[in-house]
């Protein structure tokens, strides 16, 4: 049976809906989705644990993302090598950030089953990086750096990881996912893992957009398996 | 050395020179002549009319495949056709696994319609015949077609020859009675049937010597073979015999496998050169030794197939019959409009389908360029990356992740930035089904 995300979360949601003051324009065409909890309560930034991969699905309900709280912002990336337009890491420090989890190499994903794509901590690194503080694919090695807009370090993805834009409001500590930098084939993705993704997500479901708020979770209550590579 | 054009060998006496296609019957209307059919070759192939510089791809394997994909994605105004002459795909890779029963046949099998439909490009199933490189056409069992650019990528062929097998009738009966199990179709499905019927005694594998297809092949077979006939308690052995002195790639963890896991069903016999195979007595002998074997798959040298060969595209100092090309850009030598990727180059690169991926990706950019009248900026490595199974149960793998790189003191090519993990694990294990699968969409979704 597949696992529904939302269980119950309008009621509560609705309560905590930030005030119209701190609503602002996101880019046409995606939504403005709250993470909230597993009981639909808003995710407080000041609680993400640093150096955990969270996973949320943006824009669809069918495309996982990932959110880390990074320990820094790496100084050493300068600009010239950040993809265009990477806005950066929000809340406190500036240092939550998001990124589309589908590898832009061959599209390896979280599943429920197993994770082959997630964040290694700095104090626990990708053997295949020889490095912590990336996100690693284990299909073909594929590197990311999530301080530095998701570029790619090594392997054979030829473009960086897109970014979801995030809004932290100061004042609820509320975290929104309003828009994705960076190009990325959506359709192709749901269009490749329609069998996969309908029997996890729902048959509709799977290629809808996410509503006005979506769930976030610790990657390892998502997954089975996560895999090190 | 272009071909002059082709003559053809159907005409028949009184037939005017311009063939007639299909206009008459035998006994017909009361001439006295019969118009020649054109025959197969000497038509035009059906084909819908280019849309835009066409581009013939020569070979549905791993490199033909992404090469029709990426030339469209370089150019979305290249009219690309892919010629293959086998109806669907089995991938080599991964095969040693469906032989244990480990995968169903669907994960290895796929349709070139799909590939086709999905990218944009036209499948014609048939066979090449002949190339005129002076006219630019390509002559198939299905009619000929003209190509402002021409790709081959017809991948190997097997070279008896080279294990002491002279005898014609030795090496059909090699062929079909003991086929090495390296160009997928029937061969993978006999070597199957052979295992589910194995009763006793020795079940022969064989590592050839130079540059053959897939390093670690033979030596993942040997292991999911041995696992196999454990698992069903088949009393067989496997005995691999290799013409090389050690383990060719992954040596560590394949000496570790041969040792821990199947220490009572499998002989590994380095430095065991073939000199001779009685395919009749099901005996192979190397100048000091006869093994006699119950059943087998004998991988032989590995040679270029034979189409690059005849059709005068070999390097004369290649001892594997591979194409004479460009080393950097891979187009045939003083033709910047012919170019062979895949297995039949002749660079000592890894004959496997992560690499022919990765040149396909690298050669289309350069054929893009080219048609543009620019020059490709330089050249850019393969990307070798290959798991193996060593274990069934739990499927455990071991991997190496490799480039390349030329050595201008030398002239050479070597091994560039290698990762080696040689210690088997499950989660190698389930990356191996992910990196099969990931090159499958990229192949044909």
């Amino acid at each position: 049976m597949e696992r529904r995300l939302f269980l119950g979360a309008c009621a509560a949601a609705l309560a905590l809906l930030p005030s119209p003051q701190a609503r602002s324009e996101g880019p046409p065409g995606h939504p403005r989705a709250l993470l909230v909890d597993e009981n639909g309560r808003p995710v407080a930034a000041g609680a993400l644990e640093v150096n955990v991969t969270y996973i949320f699905h943006y824009p669809y309900f069918g495309t996982p993302c990932f959110l880390i709280r990074l320990p820094q912002v790496q100084p050493a990336a300068t600009a010239a090598t950040l993809p265009d337009g990477w806005p950066g890491g929000v809340g406190p420090g500036g240092r939550i950030v998001a990124y589309g989890a589908i590898c832009t190499h061959l599209l390896t994903h979280p599943t429920r089953e197993i994770a082959m794509i997630h964040y290694y901590p700095p104090d626990e690194p990708s053997e295949l990086a020889e490095r912590g503080g990336v996100i690693t694919c284990c299909a073909h090695g594929s590197v990311f750096d999530p301080a530095a807009g998701g570029r790619v370090v090594a392997g054979p993805a030829p473009a960086p990881l897109p970014a979801i834009e995030l809004e932290h409001d100061e004042r609820t500590d509320r975290l929104t996912a309003v828009g994705v930098r960076g190009a990325f084939d959506y359709r192709h993705y749901l269009k490749v893992f329609k069998r996969e993704l309908r029997k996890t997500y729902g048959r509709r479901r799977y290629k809808s957009k996410v509503g006005s708020f979506t769930e976030l979770l610790p990657l390892d209550a998502f997954t089975a398996e996560v895999l090190a590579c | 050395m272009a071909r002059i054009a082709r003559r053809s060998f159907i005409k028949l006496g009184g037939a005017a020179a311009g063939t007639v296609v299909g206009a008459t019957q035998f006994g017909s209307q009361g001439s006295g002549a019969l118009a020649a059919p054109a025959g197969l070759v000497d038509r035009p192939a059906e084909l819908p009319k280019p849309k835009g510089p066409r581009v013939v791809v020569v070979g549905g394997g791993w490199a033909g495949l992404t090469m029709a994909k990426y030339l469209r994605k370089e150019n979305p105004d290249f009219d690309v056709v892919l010629l293959e002459r086998r109806a669907m795909f089995m991938s080599c890779p991964i095969s040693n696994l469906w032989l244990a029963g480990l995968v169903d046949l669907e994960f290895i099998t796929h349709s070139y319609l799909d590939a086709a439909r999905n990218n944009g490009y036209l499948f014609l199933n048939a066979s090449m015949a002949d190339l005129d490189r002076e006219t630019r056409r390509v002559y198939t069992d299905q009619g000929h077609l003209d190509y402002d650019f021409l790709v081959l990528a017809p991948g190997i062929d097997y070279n008896y020859k080279a294990i002491g097998v002279d005898d014609i009738e030795a090496e059909f009966a090699l062929r079909q009675n003991f086929p090495a199990g390296f160009m997928p179709g029937s061969e993978h499905l006999s070597i199957r049937a052979k295992l589910e019927d194995f009763e006793e005694g020795i079940f022969l594998l064989t590592v050839p010597a130079g540059n053959y297809r897939c390093l670690p092949g033979p030596y993942e077979r040997a292991c999911l073979v041995a696992h196999y006939f454990k698992r069903e308690g088949i009393p067989g052995k496997v005995v691999l015999l290799d013409a090389n002195p050690d383990v060719t790639i992954k040596r560590n963890a394949f000496h570790e496998a041969f040792e821990t896991l199947y220490k009572d069903v499998l002989e590994y016999k380095p430095s065991f050169e073939i000199t001779a195979v009685d395919p009749f007595k099901k005996v192979v002998s190397s100048d000091f030794e006869d093994i006699e074997f119950a059943d087998a798959a004998i991988y032989p040298r590995v040679r270029a197939a034979k189409l690059i060969e005849w059709l005068g595209l070999a390097d004369p100092k290649s001892p594997q019959y591979e194409a004479h090309i460009d080393v950097f850009f891979n187009n045939i030598v003083g033709d910047p409009r012919v170019y062979v990727v895949g297995d039949a180059r002749p660079m000592p690169f890894s004959k496997s389908g992560n690499t022919a991926n990765s040149e396909a990706k690298i050669i289309a950019k350069v054929i893009a360029a080219r048609a543009a009248g620019k020059e490709p900026e330089k050249w850019v490595s393969p990307h070798t990356v290959c798991y193996s199974v060593v274990n069934g149960d739990p499927v455990e793998a071991v991997m190496v992740d490799a480039h390349y790189k030329f050595d201008e003191a030398t002239k050479q090519f070597a091994f560039d930035r290698v990762k080696l993990v040689e210690e088997r694990s499950t989660a190698l294990g389930k990356a191996t089904f992910e990196w099969a699968e990931g090159l499958y969409r990229d192949m044909f979704s």
